[in-house]
């Protein structure tokens, strides 16, 4: 007989947690699907029973800006699919961000922050948190030692995304948690643009995983939401750092949060603290929204990643194009670590230059059909943006340098469209882009004249057969 | 609190700092004198955490809830010990400990645990009746006896392998807790039974389970309940402490057997509020707790 330990047992499956994780049939009606429980507050039973609710001394809802049954369905499915032992969700991506951040800061408090982040997350660690005393240092995401060497005594947390837009810079997760736990501090990862179906982050050492919903989760760019999971494995006594979670809280009855929750600490502090206090709440009606897209993400992020891999290849070997910020493209400095962290595929989210730059990168924008330019990644349809002068715009020349934006940079969300459809729209506008002329508002304007006839004027085979 | 016993840190939860109430300081008024005591014990490789919601309730209502963490197990340091025998006598240590410097009164006494701390409890009712002190209730939760433990677990836990975490996750729980609906909102309880499990140090869980499996003092300690009142809680889907070993137990112990539906092994947390209203309507006919 072998030593070995035996193989585990097998559990469920992704596709499985994603349409039934946290939901049983409402028991009241036997309904299916998950009701939406528009209802601000919840009926007491007795008068023991809310005190014991108020105390955490019972389960169940109180008011919906703390707990709402169709939210927590949303939540303990999402942390189901991260793998962590629970979740909070908030009223945007950047919500579940602050409410993260805002557990685990106060004055004094400092951050580390990977330089490549969306707009929203720079504005919020570069501008607005120093406000109420909390400062940040960015480092290169690609540099696991400039993470040890900006953290301080002070220090609360290491903050980076997964996988970062528009140049597609991959975290090495493991390496730069390592950094953060020799250092006593967590490592809280924005995951959104990767999803659980790409890549899981707690299984390779983060801690925190936050999610904007809004996108590839919901994918139907239908509702706001975020996520904050908890991976339950950090051990905030050892660290020493957060007085918050280990200490008694004034605020909620002298509650100690690790003494009571042990490994969900963390996330019984965001629910009962930062929900109540700050207030970001989910609205249920967008949590049903989200859950209906979650249902379907494991086939539409596969079909995401296939079109992009079709549309990275078709560009990569345009010569318009100049440069393909996506991993997939041999040359991209995180083309092996995504191969490892990400073997499905390194997201549908990325920039890539055309060789005329700015003025033609204007044209080929205005010159797409099918692509929709507008301000969002992760919707089922196509999208495009100029991160310069829209995501981006708050950056000054500096940071636009360090975060890899340039003025002439697009960016991509390849949606779940045919292929070909989104190859044959990016031939054309590549095609009117490169015109010296210039002229492609009066060319567009032509087009629409010319109501479909002008469009299939187009010449794209050469560009789908690829 | 933080205290010391046989050299080492101690945690001894307290069902929280609810109303500012401390061991010894009732908020509640109770017949005959000082209010129920009840010791919740955990699990192979577990730690208090697992009663949190029970221990702050019968803490609020004036119960003096004492929630150790075994040595080794959570925030109590030391070695864990190897025997159901050695648990049993630390914890009677224990309460001695509480009783004579920590405030802990001498009202009627519930031992309560949960799966390895089931035979914990069992053990330490024996001892006590022995002397003829015996607890006036004792309550095992998710308990068998023997608890004959499985060679692929034993062996997945003797390797420290997280294949041990998920045989107990997989098996601890009733499918339905596998889909998830948990009672406290955005809590899976799949995954935190699974984080509290990788949290026990090296060879604590298989030390734990080995304990369970060499248990052979159910028969000695049982014939030492006379007074005691037995219940027994079962997870009508367990599948770690099935209900044939259930049922021997009850046989042995005289108990009264209190189904839990919808819960496997992992009832606390599964059925947090079904547990509660058990061990609620048992609180008054075993201690004289107002009702």
């Amino acid at each position: 007989m072998s030593d070995a330990p035996p193989a585990g047992p097998r559990g469920l499956g992704f596709d499985t947690l994603a349409l039934h994780a946290g939901q049983q049939p409402d028991p009241a009606t036997g309904a299916r699907a998950v009701p939406i429980y528009q209802s601000t507050s919840f009926v007491f039973d007795d008068s023991d029973r809310a005190a014991s609710l108020f105390d955490v001394a019972r389960a169940g809802h109180v008011y919906s800006r703390i707990s709402n049954p169709t939210v927590a369905v949303l939540e303990e499915r999402v942390a189901a699919l991260e793998g962590g032992v629970g979740a909070v969700c908030a009223a945007s991506g950047m919500a579940a961000i602050h409410l993260g951040l805002a557990t685990l800061c106060g004055t004094g408090s400092h951050v580390v922050a990977s330089r490549s982040l969306y707009g929203g997350t720079h504005n919020l660690l570069s501008y607005t948190l120093p406000r109420f005393g909390v400062s940040t240092t960015f480092v290169d995401p690609r540099d696991p030692e400039a993470f040890r060497a900006a953290i301080r005594p002070e220090t609360r947390l290491v903050f980076a995304e997964t996988l970062a837009n528009p140049r597609g810079e991959v975290l090495d997760v493991a390496a730069v948690a390592e950094v953060a736990h020799a250092a006593g501090v967590p490592l809280m990862l924005d995951a959104t643009l990767s999803t659980p179906f790409l890549m899981r982050p707690l299984e390779h050492g983060a801690d925190i995983v936050v999610h904007s919903l809004t996108k590839f989760m919901g994918g139907h760019g239908v509702a706001i939401g975020g996520a904050l999971v908890d991976g339950g494995t950090f051990d905030w006594e050892a660290s020493g750092r957060f007085p918050e979670l280990t200490e008694p809280y004034a605020g909620f009855h002298g509650m100690d949060f690790v003494e009571e929750f042990g490994p969900a600490a963390f996330i019984m502090r965001v629910r009962k603290e930062g929900l109540r206090d700050f207030g970001a709440t989910l609205a249920p009606t967008s949590a049903f929204h989200l859950l209906q897209g979650l249902e379907t993400l494991a086939m539409r992020m596969q079909r995401h990643v296939d079109n992009t891999h079709r549309v990275v290849d078709y560009l990569a070997d345009h010569e318009g194009v100049s440069v393909v910020h996506h991993p997939r493209v041999p040359d991209h400095p995180d083309h092996a670590l995504a191969a490892r962290l990400m073997p499905r595929g390194a997201g549908a989210v990325f920039g890539f230059e055309l060789a005329g730059g700015r003025a033609a990168g204007t044209a080929f924008i205005e010159s797409l059909k099918l692509f929709s330019h507008l301000a969002n990644v992760g919707d089922a349809k196509s999208l495009v943006i100029h991160p310069a002068s829209t995501t981006h715009s708050r950056m000054d020349d500096a940071a636009l340098h360090a975060a890899g934006v340039s003025p002439g940079l697009i960016r991509l969300s390849i949606g779940l469209e045919q292929a070909d459809d989104l190859l044959e729209d990016l031939a054309q506008a590549l095609s009117r882009a490169a015109r010296p002329s210039g002229g492609q508002s009066a060319d567009k304007q032509a087009g629409r004249n010319a109501g479909r006839s002008a469009d299939k004027r187009v010449d794209p085979p050469a560009a789908v057969s690829r | 609190m933080r205290l010391e016993l046989r050299g080492h840190p101690v945690f001894v939860g307290s069902g929280g700092r609810v109303g500012g109430a401390e061991l010894g300081q009732s908020a509640a008024g109770w017949q005959g004198g000082d209010a129920p005591r009840l010791v919740l014990w955990h699990g192979a490789g577990m730690d208090r955490t697992v009663w949190v919601l029970l221990a702050r309730y019968f803490a609020r209502h004036g119960v003096d809830v004492v929630v150790p963490d075994l040595p080794g197990h959570g925030a109590s340091s030391g070695e864990p010990l190897g025997s159901i025998e050695a648990m049993a006598e630390w914890g009677d240590e224990l309460i001695r400990t509480l009783g004579e410097h920590h405030g802990l009164g001498d009202g009627p006494l519930i031992l309560a645990g949960h799966s390895m701390g089931s035979l914990l409890a069992l053990e330490l009712a024996g001892r006590l009746g022995e002397r003829e002190t015996p607890p006036s209730a004792l309550w095992l939760l998710g308990s068998a006896y023997p608890m004959s433990v499985a060679a692929p677990l034993l062996q997945a836990a003797a390797a420290d392998s997280p294949v041990a975490a998920d045989i107990i996750v997989t098996f601890g729980h009733a499918y339905a807790s596998r889909l998830g609906h948990n009672d406290v909102a955005g809590i899976s309880v799949h995954n935190l039974a699974r984080a509290l499990l990788r949290r026990a140090a090296p060879g604590v869980l298989h030390n734990d389970l080995q304990a369970c499996h060499d248990y052979a003092g159910g028969e000695r300690a049982a014939v030492q309940l006379q007074g005691c009142a037995v219940h027994l809680l079962v997870g009508d889907e367990d599948r770690m402490t099935p209900s044939r070993g259930a049922a021997a137990l009850a046989s042995l112990t005289g108990a009264t057997t209190h189904r839990i539906s919808g819960s496997g092994h992992m009832m606390m947390n599964e059925q947090p509020e079904r547990v509660l209203a058990t061990m609620r309507a048992l609180l008054p006919a075993t201690s004289g707790a107002p009702t």
